[in-house]
């Protein structure tokens, strides 16, 4: 799995246990302690639930979510599956269980993309903030259980089986969703060049 | 998917990709504001979380015993009649039924509603259909035969011509993905099962890597180097730019 910068996410107190999962250093597999999951893997909390269409607006809100049930469940995590496999199926289903409020679905219409915020290399920046933009525009056209098997196949990078286990499918089913998703991107992608075009054609 | 995964993907996207996928990091103030607010969560007993989740999970209980409650009563009372083809206008019941959802909002305090169902009349309640269904839809295969002969005269009176064209439904044939997850499942233990369901199954184009790859796979644990390099010549020949593609090089690799 890869972190924001697209390195393999392994935090630097983290070490694999017998069965290769990974563990958080000096915490036992019998349990997590929200602040050290938070220490070790808060920026890959943060990084999932934007990937997962979380907002500016309510991004720290479903973020105090996932470390609620991080801190409620994590008592009872075993260290069957690397914590960060863990943390992203609580983004999901916290990110679920925020798309299906009604009021939700009202404003995402209107809500505005997320500010382009100033650093000291304007231009690069702009250009990030705008690629960002595009992507979170073009995988908000997604259904959330296409956009997840996409999220985690193409910029997390897991693997089919771990993708299954959280979302809780076959792996054929992940193959099927990658694939309509893929196409439904590549899609979604030319429409809105050719829409861009055209306005800028005008 | 430990390849590069953009494989067989078009360069604009793949641009997007790379250049759009890095989230925005957290600011210092929004650093500092999770920082704060974790450490609060973590100075609450797990308790008290236990208990705010367990009030969630006792209203959505609650309320799907007395939606199961209302529907079996009305079901009852109600017997269904012959043909029923809507609600008819007097039943005041605005709401059709559903199933309870609770309106939780974790960040003002454990505050839970639950809007429970009336107990209206259900006429038929569909089955929802979740999304990855509707992408291997299971409608059976429809065989249309040759029209009955116009010497035929119905027993009814009906004339031949008015009468309907017979169809015979066959079973539909097993969920593709299924027999893949299956063939998967069998790579560890029985290779050569897996290698007999991928080659006997259902043989979609939309699945041909997948097939492919199981096949390979097979072929790698059975020891079988000729087959395993001919299959992977073919599939690299096939889907150059395929997912999988990388993977299958490292298999052949010398």
């Amino acid at each position: 799995m890869k972190d924001s910068t697209g390195r393999a996410h392994t935090a630097p107190g983290d070490v694999k246990n017998s069965a290769g999962a990974l563990t958080l250093h000096n915490e036992s597999t019998a349990g997590l302690d929200v602040e050290s999951v938070h220490a070790a893997h808060g920026d890959f909390v943060w990084a999932s639930l934007q990937r997962l269409g979380a907002r500016d607006a309510d991004l720290e809100d479903r973020f105090q979510e996932v470390f609620l049930v991080v801190h409620q469940r994590g008592a009872g995590f075993e260290g069957r599956s690397l914590v960060t496999t863990w943390l992203f199926g609580i983004c999901l289903r916290v990110m679920a269980a925020h798309r299906r409020r009604a009021w939700v679905r009202r404003e995402r219409a209107s809500d505005d993309l997320p500010e382009v915020r100033g650093t000291d290399a304007p231009d690069q920046d702009l250009e990030t903030a705008e690629a960002r933009r595009r992507l979170a525009e073009v995988l908000d056209a997604m259904d959330l259980d296409r956009r997840a098997v996409f999220v985690m196949a193409m910029l997390e990078e897991m693997p089919a089986d771990e993708i299954a286990s959280i979302v809780g499918v076959p792996v054929g089913t992940v193959y099927s969703r990658l694939h309509a998703a893929r196409q439904e991107f590549e899609s979604t992608l030319r429409r809105l060049e050719a829409r861009d075009a055209h306005r800028s054609a005008r | 998917m430990s390849h590069d995964p953009h494989d067989g993907m078009s360069p604009s996207a793949r641009a997007l990709l790379r250049h759009g996928a890095a989230p925005r990091l957290r600011t210092a103030s929004e650093r500092e504001r999770t920082a704060a607010a974790v450490h609060r969560i973590a100075a609450t007993p797990a308790i008290a979380a236990s208990v705010w989740f367990g009030w969630k999970g006792a209203a959505l209980a609650t309320a799907l015993v007395l939606g199961g409650v209302a529907l079996v009563k009305s079901r009852h009372v109600e017997a269904p009649p012959p043909r029923v083809a809507h609600v008819a206008p007097s039943v005041s019941r605005p709401i059709a039924p559903r199933a309870p959802t609770p309106t939780v909002e974790p960040a003002t305090g454990p505050t839970v509603s639950v809007t429970a169902p009336p107990p209206a009349r259900v006429v038929a309640p569909a089955r929802a259909v979740a999304p990855h269904e509707t992408a291997f839809p299971r409608a059976p295969r429809v065989v249309v035969h040759e029209a009955p002969s116009a010497t035929v005269e119905p027993s009814d009176g009906v004339s031949a011509s008015a009468a309907p064209v017979p169809v015979r439904l066959d079973p539909p044939p097993e969920d593709e993905p299924r027999a893949l997850e299956r063939a998967r499942a069998s790579l560890s233990t029985d290779p050569a099962e897996a290698l007999r369901i991928v080659e006997s199954g259902a043989a979609s184009e939309r699945f041909a890597e997948e097939r492919a790859l199981i096949a390979m796979e097979a072929e790698r644990r059975l020891g079988r180097t000729d087959s395993l390099h001919a299959r992977a010549e073919a599939f690299l020949r096939r889907f150059p730019r395929s997912l999988y593609a990388e993977r299958v090089r490292r298999w052949v690799a010398p």
